[in-house]
């Protein structure tokens, strides 16, 4: 079918499907890829156009405060607005692509880690992640952390030691990096029969039946006109702060919200820390100096046609430290020589007099897991957007485990780098300045976690709401931790396993 | 550059250490000691040594023991402190408590 403009619909059309999705981004349209040509009657209701928008980009204005101890609070006003894209396609119009399954530690629960462990493994994952490497055109990941199958490049770790390689590929289809590639995964979906797309159709509540499960869904355009839509399942798709701004915001029926009976909406929101030698160290006396004369080209990230590596701590060693995971990223461009006299200059060459080859000097980037901390987290504003919504206040708040985690893995890197005479690290930031040293990530994860027991998250192994039986949750906001790797890769293999599960409820059959 | 190449640089650079301690090390210049840069290891052997006050006797002692295999062992027991978590960190860096104990040596040498 066509992709519908929901304005132009008359007022109170009721939309009906045998199941509602809502959001169209890369997990919203992941579910209707899979869906299309099945004798479901699929409805998604997206609320851009096919292309971004200025005046509905602003409903995703809201405030944002990045807290932690010691630290300065950053005001960060414009993260909601510029963090992701409200247009169909979602944030995969402007996303960089880079993917990689999260590491099987990441699934686990680590006694130092709370509020850590899925309710499945990375291997269970494995046959969607291997689908949803296809539907990204990425090269498949192999089942255990090594690289893509077909990789030249050799890796300067092994399987024992405390440093590992980990592998990262970039998707194509990226409105930035092929508009091409795209424009075919977003417009696929709306090609088949049984796929009904609306556009500029804002979900403005989730109404319930007495029982708890989902009656109906209210919908708005900007224009004024309203509509209901209505099935017999539902998926929420809008985001990693959008599920849980709706989930709030849909309190008519119950005060806490839709599938907030326990308090958990909102809660736990994890974003990746981030920090880059070349901007938090103007003076570029940071960076990690290599002391082997191996060849580093797997660990380049610029080329996007072939996979990369980026440095982790193992299992072990992340326990040993008592710290989340992070990855160590390079960059291979070379970077200027140290100034004669300097601190830089005399460890490089100590580092050579002892190791031997002359130190090839890389800036680094840094990214490290947050503790899922119930005070980080999204509620409602008293402001409103241009329809009434209230907008969303994220309080992304850091702990003492995070800093200490963060400073923690960087010492980790240096023993690690050192131990096996690969090179010398340079931290840049001093504890009292991580946040001015932060570039936040655009991940949005945790805030309808996941969980086993309905008194611990918001949604089941099967990503349905505990206590809203038709609904169910796409998208990073059901990550329970967010381990380490860009979150789409994941969220779009839970995409495509709900589908499964969906298909297996209704007995859709092609 | 090859590991042979690197024991020479290696072996330079205790040749020069071996020098300094009969001769004191401002005076010995072997290519590899002048290559760390002095002004830089004081500010590391200083920092290191405001917290470990230690005589340039017992650090050379301790650095340059008389042996053959001296350079591989200081090779062996920079890595050894990484792996056991012995650092010292000056202006973000991490060395390996060897590392700065050397710097300190060539600061009070
Ligand atoms: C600049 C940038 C770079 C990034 N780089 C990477 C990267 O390299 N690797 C990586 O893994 N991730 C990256 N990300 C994150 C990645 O883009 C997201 O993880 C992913 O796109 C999320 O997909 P989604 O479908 O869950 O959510 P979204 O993309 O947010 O899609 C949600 C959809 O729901 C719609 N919607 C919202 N509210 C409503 C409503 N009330 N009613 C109807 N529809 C609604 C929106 O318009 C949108 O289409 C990046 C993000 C940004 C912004």
């Amino acid at each position: 079918m066509p992709v519908a403009d929901a304005r132009s619909l008359p007022d109170a059309t009721r939309i009906e499907g045998d199941i509602v999705i809502i959001g169209g981004g890369i997990a919203g349209l992941s579910i209707a890829h899979e869906l299309a040509g099945t004798n479901a009657r699929v409805v998604l209701l997206e609320s851009g156009g096919p292309e971004p928008d200025r005046e509905i980009q602003s409903l995703y204005d809201g405030g944002c405060v990045i807290s932690g101890p010691g630290n300065r609070d950053w005001n960060f006003t414009e993260y909601l607005g510029t963090s992701r894209v409200r247009a169909l396609g979602g944030s995969g119009h402007v996303w960089g692509g880079k993917c990689g399954p999260l590491d099987a530690i990441d699934f686990a629960e680590r006694s130092w880690r709370p509020l850590s462990g899925w309710p499945f493994g990375r291997a269970e994952l494995k046959p969607w992640y291997d689908r949803a490497c296809d539907r990204l055109r990425l090269p498949r990941f192999p089942a255990d952390d090594g690289l893509p199958e077909g990789q030249a490049l050799e890796p300067v770790t092994d399987h024992q030691g405390p440093l590992r390689s980990s592998p990262r590929a970039y998707s194509p289809v990226s409105g930035r990096a092929d508009p091409a590639a795209f424009a075919a995964f977003r417009d696929a979906p709306g090609r088949a029969e049984n796929i009904h797309i609306h556009t500029h159709a804002n979900v403005t509540g989730i109404r319930l039946k007495p029982d708890g499960a989902v009656d109906h869904l209210e919908v708005r355009c900007l224009t004024g006109t309203r509509h209901v839509a209505c099935g017999r399942l539902y998926i929420l798709a809008t985001g990693g702060i959008e599920n849980a701004r709706l989930m709030l915001a849909s309190n008519a029926d119950r005060p806490e919200g839709v599938g907030n009976a326990t308090g958990w909406v909102g809660r736990c929101f994890q974003g990746h820390c981030t920090i880059s030698t070349a901007d938090a160290d103007p003076r570029g006396d940071a960076e990690v100096a290599f002391t082997t004369d191996r060849d580093l080209s797997l660990y380049d990230n610029q080329p996007r046609d072939r996979a990369h590596a980026v440095f982790v701590l193992s299992p072990e060693a992340q326990q040993g430290l008592g710290v989340g995971n992070c990855t160590l990223t390079l960059s291979l461009r070379p970077k200027a020589a140290a100034a004669a006299g300097s601190t830089r200059a005399a460890v490089e060459q100590t580092a050579s007099a002892i190791e031997g080859p002359v130190p090839r000097r890389l800036d680094y980037f840094f990214m490290s897991e947050e503790a899922p901390n119930p005070d980080s987290r999204i509620t409602l504003s008293e402001r409103t957007d241009a329809l009434g919504q209230p907008q969303a206040h994220l309080e992304w708040r850091y702990t003492q485990t995070d800093w200490d985690s963060l400073t923690g893995s960087a010492a980790g890197f240096a023993r690690a780098l050192g131990a096996q005479g690969l090179g010398r690290l340079c931290w840049p930031v001093e504890p009292e300045t991580l946040i001015a040293a932060f570039g936040p990530s655009r991940h949005h994860m945790g805030t309808t976690r996941m969980s086993v027991d309905p008194a611990k998250g918001v949604v089941d192994a099967d990503c349905r709401v505990h206590d809203t039986p038709n609904l169910y949750i796409a998208g990073s906001s059901v990550f329970p931790t967010s381990g380490l790797v860009n979150p789409t890769l994941t969220l779009t293999a839970l995409a495509i396993r709900l589908a499964d599960h969906l298909k297996n409820q209704l007995g859709i059959a092609r | 550059m090859s590991t042979l190449l690197s024991k020479r640089t290696l072996l330079q650079t205790l040749a020069g250490l071996a020098i300094a301690s009969a001769a004191g090390l401002a005076q010995a210049r072997t290519p590899a000691i002048a290559a760390i840069d002095a002004e830089g290891a004081a500010d590391i052997g200083r920092s290191w040594l405001a917290q470990h006050p230690e005589t340039a006797s017992a650090l050379r002692a301790d650095l340059v023991p008389p042996s053959d295999d001296a350079p591989l062992r200081l090779r062996s027991r920079v890595r050894d402190d990484f792996r056991a978590g012995r650092m010292f960190i000056h202006r973000g860096w991490y060395l390996s408590e060897t590392e700065a104990r050397l710097c300190a040596l060539i600061t009070i040498s």
